[in-house]
């Protein structure tokens, strides 16, 4: 298809297009200036053929050839006025096209590659209305409003150019009396702000963070299982939540251990096995040596971990066949449920698929996001537990370190508060900077 | 053989010393850094978690049983012949010049069919699943939850007004969300309306409340993300000759 290149941004616009669809320059004046070339160049050719005489040029099927071709005559003259510039109004129009020029002989490829309305692209297309009578040889001037400036012109036909905005107000001007917000700079700060004490090991006081509900429960629940009870762990997060997950799970998983609870995971992550067997790992050289345990007394107790590919729905899978998930000759109903989710909807698939058919009790260890999500199941009983983020991390090695004293509190956790403090402080921060900007800025004008 | 542990697992933190800097520097604007450390991400996961499907499911639940005898026709050639019946019409789909739409062979739309089944099969267990799971284990629940809270006499008397609130503002959110105040309103009695409008008023200020609260929480949690790659960057630096040489100034 032809198209005419805008002077003024470049953009592509189809050949016949008063003005640029895009910046709404006016087009007829370049779109006229090319014509215009295109009808030079034949008469040059004639003139170059007339001059040096010899055998017509023979017909290429890249270049199809008028049927009854006229010689004294050019052609533009003969069409009607308009359909000189505007090849896509003629019946016979096909040459440029996408579509490839039929053969006459082949009437299923006439009827394959014709249009099914010729010329109807030629109403899409601006007609040039003429408004010279006929004879008469001048070209009467376009009515143009002397009192608006051309550059006026153009942002209006650009504006009404563009797709309208619904349902909002459309910002027609800039608001340089408001307040702008940096976010490298808050970036920076907080990067700062969490950098520094952690490079640093700067000794900062700190405030204990509050205990949620939910927490204490999960521990009881831990706490009341009798020895070797079997408990299926559903391992819902990967190596991408692991930095506030770990943390929030290495509690749980140390007092199961202590409870010499018999532990099989599943997972549908790809990533949560090895997830999974990490922090297993690491929980079990705090254990044993909080316990003056030796390697070898428990070398072999090994604790399944399972990857099942399939979605959701392979959880129900898992609540009524776990002899069939772990390979065991003999697995028991599970004693507990614990699932270690990063998102809500983790837990929540565990509670919808699983949990109604094998009536197991739940705890959840999520992160700190899930947490207003998920509270409606710990209240309506569903959960029997909710430990989530570092401050339930935090709540739940506190209640370990308080009842067991055997069990020491992380030093990471205690460093994870003070940074988190340090966060904390700079959201807090931006937010008071950012209100009390916009409170005492001057209101955008209209 | 504890020594090439040490050595793997060294190198491993050092590599993921050098892509923490790498993913971190798109903070900075887009660059070629950023960039190839993500694609090194995706294609890594991807290819980890091929391997992990073919040792872990498909040459112990599918092949070996095939292969030894003990699987049947439900548990072992019936899901084979489902696999195989998506994969190959799916490189169909891909490899293979597209048929003409009037007359395509017969084979390609038997195959086409077949992928359309296996697709159905797993699209309509998925859904049938998801949604029972809702009722059983969301939408039974809470509401039943929801309607006891009033009616247990041994509740303290604190629940039934945790319950009055939570059916004024869950109808409020709704109402919120449904109504158009211009166009429902308008033409019903003055009382009607400026009822309406507060239960209105108070929908949209317990949606805010609820976005506030989650958003709270979304901030810790990523801050917690922030803190545990920043701690490690530290910690890295710390095990580092040049630190200990600071140190010592």
């Amino acid at each position: 298809m032809s198209v005419v290149r805008c002077p003024h941004c470049g953009t592509a616009n189809r050949a016949g297009s008063n003005f640029c669809n895009s910046c709404g320059t006016e087009l007829r004046a370049a779109e006229e200036r090319a014509a215009d070339e295109r009808a030079v160049e034949p008469r040059r050719q004639e003139e170059e053929t007339a001059a040096e005489p010899g055998p017509p040029p023979a017909a290429t099927p890249e270049t199809p050839q008028p049927k009854e071709p006229s010689p004294g005559l050019p052609a533009a003259p003969q069409q009607p006025h308009g359909l000189a510039d505007q090849p896509w109004l003629r019946m016979e129009f096909g040459g440029t096209d996408s579509a490839p020029p039929f053969d006459e002989e082949d009437d299923s490829a006439r009827a394959a590659t014709a249009r099914l309305a010729p010329g109807i692209q030629g109403l899409l297309a601006p007609v040039r209305v003429s408004v010279r009578s006929a004879g008469d040889d001048e070209p009467a001037a376009r009515p143009r409003s002397p009192d608006i400036p051309a550059e006026q012109m153009r942002l209006v036909r650009q504006r009404m150019g563009s797709p309208p905005i619904l349902g909002q107000a459309e910002q027609l001007w800039s608001l340089p009396a408001s307040p702008d917000l940096r976010l490298p700079w808050l970036f920076l700060a907080l990067g700062l702000a969490i950098l520094l004490p952690a490079l640093l090991a700067l000794p900062l006081p700190r405030g204990a963070p509050a205990q949620w509900p939910g927490v204490e429960d999960a521990f009881d629940v831990i706490q009341g299982l009798p020895a070797q009870a079997n408990v299926l762990v559903y391992w819902a997060y990967d190596p991408a939540a692991a930095g506030e997950l770990d943390e929030a799970a290495l509690p749980v998983v140390e007092h199961l251990l202590q409870r010499r609870a018999r532990m099989s995971v599943v997972s549908l992550l790809p990533g949560g096995p090895a997830t999974a067997r990490r922090l297993i790992e690491r929980a079990r050289l705090e254990w044993q040596r909080s316990e003056n345990l030796t390697a070898a007394a428990e070398s072999a107790w090994v604790i399944p971990v399972q990857y099942l590919p399939g979605g959701a729905a392979m959880l129900a899978h898992v609540a009524q066949n776990p002899e069939r998930v772990f390979d065991a000759e003999q697995q028991e109903r599970p004693d507990l449920a614990v699932v270690f989710g990063a998102q809500a909807e983790d837990v929540q698939h565990w509670l919808e698929q699983a949990a109604p058919l094998n009536r197991t009790p739940v705890i959840a260890v999520t992160s700190a996001a899930a947490d207003p999500i998920l509270r409606p199941y710990w209240n309506s009983g569903q959960l029997s537990g909710l430990v989530s983020g570092f401050d339930g991390a935090y709540s739940y090695q506190s209640l370990l370190a308080d009842r067991l004293p055997r069990l020491e509190r992380s030093a990471a956790l205690d460093r994870q508060v003070v940074l988190q403090d340090w966060g904390l402080a700079i959201f807090f921060l931006a937010i008071v900077l950012g209100n009390l900007a916009a409170m005492f800025s001057r209101p955008p004008e209209p | 053989m504890q020594s090439s542990a040490l050595v793997f697992d060294a190198i491993g933190a050092w590599v993921a010393f050098v892509f923490t800097l790498m993913i971190f520097s798109a903070l900075a604007g887009d660059n070629a850094l950023a960039r190839l450390s993500q694609h090194i991400l995706v294609g890594a996961s991807l290819g980890y978690a091929a391997v992990l499907a073919t040792r872990h499911v498909i040459l112990p639940r599918l092949v070996d049983p095939l292969i030894s005898g003990e699987a049947g026709i439900l548990d072992g050639w019936l899901p084979l012949g489902l696999a195989a019946s998506l994969i190959l019409a799916g490189a169909d789909r891909i490899m293979l010049r597209p048929a003409k739409p009037n007359a395509p062979p017969i084979w390609r739309r038997l195959l086409h069919g077949a992928g359309r089944l296996v697709t159905a099969l797993l699209l309509g267990i998925g859904l049938g699943a998801g949604i029972m799971g809702a009722l059983q284990g969301t939408l039974i629940p809470q509401y039943l939850r929801a309607a006891q809270i009033g009616f247990v006499p041994s509740a303290p008397g604190y629940l039934p007004l945790v319950g009055l609130l939570t059916l004024v503002l869950t109808t409020a959110t709704l109402l919120h969300l449904y109504l158009d105040p211009s166009r429902h309103l308008d033409r019903q009695p003055g009382a009607v309306r400026g009822l309406m409008a507060s239960w209105l008023w108070l929908g949209q200020r317990a949606l805010w409340l609820a976005a506030g609260v989650i958003f709270a929480r979304l901030a810790a949690s990523r801050l917690s993300l922030l803190i545990a790659r920043i701690t490690f960057l530290t910690d890295m630096i710390h095990d580092t000759a040049f630190w200990t040489w600071l140190q010592s100034l």
